[in-house]
């Protein structure tokens, strides 16, 4: 069985170690990607099945790269985004713009896995 | 010849400056650059260094760290078993050196901010098995209080709740940074912290430091908060202030004396925090704390006091607020107070100001074309089937409600404007007039309304649209007679509630001058008062008194000359000027009530039926019979006689048998003079003639 591909997006340094050591040692194949540049530039070449993104980033936002997965890419893969700004507008915006589900930081890597297993069936 | 302008060209001259010296100072100031830019390319490379190293260090620590947070050890294989032992002793080794166990302690902190849940619990466990305190430790022994706080910051983040003890002993520390930072820490880690800090505490605490203490203990997991009325009698009044924050947030209201003489205290914010907790704890027994202590504190406090009454809800509060309305010159009390009378009885306070006075002269027409309505209604009563006419013969019953005027009850405050008064006032008197065959209770309402309005007062206290019957008297036609003596002591009773009743309407007079002097500055309210001299009247009387204390002593002075002034223009002097108010009062009311009983007595008084012709009295002189005045003067200056009215039957004589029979009328003895007994027989039946045919003619 072929691991399940995630794309990290996140430009904390810390938590995105953090984040990979515990998503794979959860059995996924993950790419940490620091800023929306080098999102963008992934995603033209692979085709992630899963995409975990903060929402501030350095060039492009993750809303930015939701919007740009969605409406230019036509991909219907799952995207959760993680922010530290949970207020009402950013989750509006996310779920609008086509993200399946939003986790505010601080973030249980816990919680993220069962949300993973949700929104991957 | 010389010319001056040479000198002024030495002038000008540049100064002679040594070029040696200038050589120097060029050499000097490019040292000092070469110097600063090489300061500031040394520490920018070393900070860039150090960034570099220490990105270098978290590279390297990082996987380790997430290694040891996401270990399970009854999940994991040997392999894994081993390679966590070794990690271990890895990372022991590399936290012996200083740096990389700053750095660690860095990620640490860093990763708190960043996960949650369990996650963050072996966070702190790591922290610890790692002894990374031990470096938090040290930091507090130093001198330098950024040190020592970021110390206290670090054991606090890490919950390192061993750290405590060493931590609240710079609760008192002279740094308010230290100590700041000591009062959070003291808090987050034991929940007995607050306690303790509100113990020992002799520094003031902030609101920015009293939010986020706050924010602390509303964060804490199973804290059970003491209970903080125990602070109330701290010698600290920051203490004392955020205790009855802290009651307030947690609903503590074990309190209540305590937090009522708190309302007395000194500092007007532990005032106000005293206030909004018995607002919200709705501690009902402060009312009279609240009463006896507004009138000595700023426009806040009132303004809190006042929400606070209206809080309440008590009808018992509304004679204060109304005194408040009177007596506080401050515009924004004033409204406080009639707002909180609405809030206990709404629309009790009714909006004047500001409202179009062309609308509301349509309404009193309205008002006053329905009141006349009802006056021609009540004209046409007989029509009416309820209505009941007076029988002469029959006993007359005066039925009125013995009840007295309910004092107690709250009264309406209406501002009713003065010309809508003036025509209440004609139509009370046109009703008075007409309502002859009306019962007396009718007569009670409209003399009620008298009262009311009589004296021109605007405010009105009294319920207009709804008057009670006053008392309930039945007479007979013969008591009717002696009411005035037998019925006294009822109507002295009533006369007395009556007196009261005006007397609380004297006292809420309006002046027209008093929205004015509210809004003049103390130039133009002296001006005022002399205004109110000219031309003044008794409604300003009330207003004048209240003047009495004025914090402006001219002012104040100067009002009470004009009212003795008023008083004496307006106060004739007899015997009731040595009277006391309500015995003039009462004087007055016991009169207009005698009157309105005799009038009754008068109007509702039976007539017998006799002929006309045996009241003389009575009887008129029909308007046929009368004469014009001209005429009257002319029969007069001619001595003639005004003719009689015309009759059919009536026989013309000459002049002279006329005047001959004229005299023998006016004569004594009954045969006239110069005539036989048959004589005058004969002309007797002849001037009867007329007569007898009449009759006859008349069957």
């Amino acid at each position: 069985m072929s691991s399940i591909k995630l794309m990290l997006a996140d430009d904390d340094d810390l938590l995105s170690a953090l984040l990979d050591y515990r998503l794979k040692k959860a059995g996924y194949d993950v790419t940490v990607c620091t800023d929306g540049k080098n999102v963008k530039s992934y995603l033209e070449t692979n085709r992630p099945d899963v995409i975990v993104t903060d929402i501030m980033m350095p060039y492009f936002s993750g809303l930015e790269i939701t919007d740009y997965v969605r409406n230019e890419l036509k991909l219907k893969i799952p995207i959760i985004i993680l922010s530290s700004a949970g207020n009402e507008e950013n989750v509006l915006s996310a779920f609008k713009l086509g993200a399946n589900d939003f986790l505010s930081k601080p973030v249980s890597p816990a919680e993220l896995l069962l949300r993973l297993k949700k929104e991957l069936g | 010849m010389k010319f001056p302008s040479l000198k002024i060209y030495n002038l000008v001259s540049s100064p002679k400056v040594p070029t040696d010296v200038l050589w120097d100072l060029s050499i000097l100031f490019s040292i000092l650059a070469v110097i600063y830019f090489g300061a500031i390319f040394f520490f920018r490379s070393k900070f860039k260094k150090d960034a570099s190293d220490t990105a270098s260090r978290k590279k390297i620590l990082a996987p380790m760290v997430s290694e040891f947070l996401f270990y399970e050890e009854n999940i994991g294989t040997k392999e894994e078993k081993n390679s966590y032992i070794n990690r271990k002793i890895e990372i022991r080794e590399l936290i012996k050196d200083k740096k990389n166990e700053a750095v660690l302690s860095e990620i640490l902190l860093d990763l708190k901010t960043d996960v949650s849940g369990q996650t963050r619990k072996l966070l702190f466990k790591l922290y610890k098995d790692l002894n990374l305190q031990e470096q938090a430790f040290e930091k507090l022994k130093s001198f330098r209080w950024q040190k020592i706080s970021q110390g206290m910051f670090e054991l606090t983040q890490m919950q390192v709740v061993e750290s405590y003890s060493f931590i609240r002993r710079f609760i008192n520390d002279k740094r308010s940074v230290v100590r700041k930072q000591a009062e959070i820490s003291t808090v987050t880690l034991m929940h007995e912290g607050i306690s303790y800090f509100l113990d020992t505490t002799k520094y003031s605490i902030s609101e920015w430091q009293q939010l986020k203490i706050l924010e602390v203990l509303s964060n804490a997991e199973y804290f059970e908060p003491p209970r903080f009325y125990k602070w109330l009698t701290s010698k600290n009044k920051h203490v004392v202030l955020f205790a009855l924050r802290l009651i307030k947030h947690y609903d503590q209201n074990d309190a209540e004396e305590s937090i009522i003489s708190l309302v007395r205290h000194k500092n007007t914010n532990i005032k106000h925090e005293a206030i909004s907790c018995i607002k919200k704890f709705n501690f009902q027994s402060s009312t009279r704390t609240l009463k006896a202590v507004f009138w000595k504190n700023n426009v806040h406090i009132k303004l809190a006091i006042l929400d606070t009454l209206a809080s309440f809800e008590r009808k018992e509060d509304i004679p204060f607020l109304e005194l408040v309305d009177k007596k506080e010159s401050n515009f924004t009390v004033k409204s406080k107070a009639l707002s909180a009378i609405n809030t206990i009885w709404p629309e009790y306070v009714m909006p004047t100001d500001g409202l179009d006075s062309s609308i509301l002269e349509d309404h009193q027409d309205e008002s006053f074309e329905e009141i006349v309505h009802k006056a021609d209604v009540s004209i046409d009563a007989p029509d009416d089937p309820e209505f009941e006419k007076p029988d002469t013969e029959e006993a007359i019953e005066i039925a009125v409600d013995s009840e007295p005027i309910e004092t107690t009850q709250p009264e309406v405050h209406l501002e009713t404007p003065s010309e809508l008064l003036a025509e209440y006032e004609c139509v009370a008197h046109f009703l008075d007039s007409i309502f002859v065959n009306k019962n007396i209770e009718d007569k009670v309402e409209v003399t009620e309304q008298e009262s009311v309005f009589s004296n021109d007062s605007i405010n009105s206290k009294s319920e207009i649209g709804t008057p009670e019957p006053v008392f309930e008297v039945f007479l007979n036609e013969d008591d009717a007679k002696s009411l005035t003596t037998e019925n006294s002591d009822e109507i002295k009773a009533d006369t007395s509630v009556l007196g009261q009743s005006e007397t609380i309407i004297e006292d809420t007079y309006q002046s027209i001058f008093e929205p004015l002097f509210n809004r003049a500055d103390d130039e133009c309210k002296m001006l005022l008062l002399d205004e109110i001299l000219e031309i003044g009247n008794k409604k300003d009387i009330p207003f004048l008194t209240s003047l009495q204390n004025y914090h402006n002593t001219l002012i104040r002075t100067k009002a009470i000359v004009v009212k003795a002034k008023l008083l004496d223009k307006f106060t004739p002097i007899k015997e009731s000027e040595t009277l006391p108010i309500e015995v003039l009062n009462l004087q007055t009311t016991i009169k207009v009530e005698e009157e309105l009983v005799k009038q009754r007595v008068e109007t509702n008084q039976t007539i017998s039926a006799l002929p006309i012709e045996d009241q003389p009295n009575l009887i008129e002189k029909k308007p046929k019979d009368l004469m014009p005045l001209e005429f009257c003067f002319l029969l007069e200056e001619f001595d003639l006689e005004p003719a009689k009215p015309l009759d059919l039957f009536e026989v013309e004589f000459a002049p002279e048998f006329s005047k001959d029979l004229k005299n023998s009328e006016h004569s004594s003895s009954s045969e006239p003079i110069g005539l036989t007994a048959e004589e005058h027989t004969y002309f007797q039946q002849l001037l009867e003639f007329p007569l007898t045919k009449r009759k006859k003619f008349n069957g």
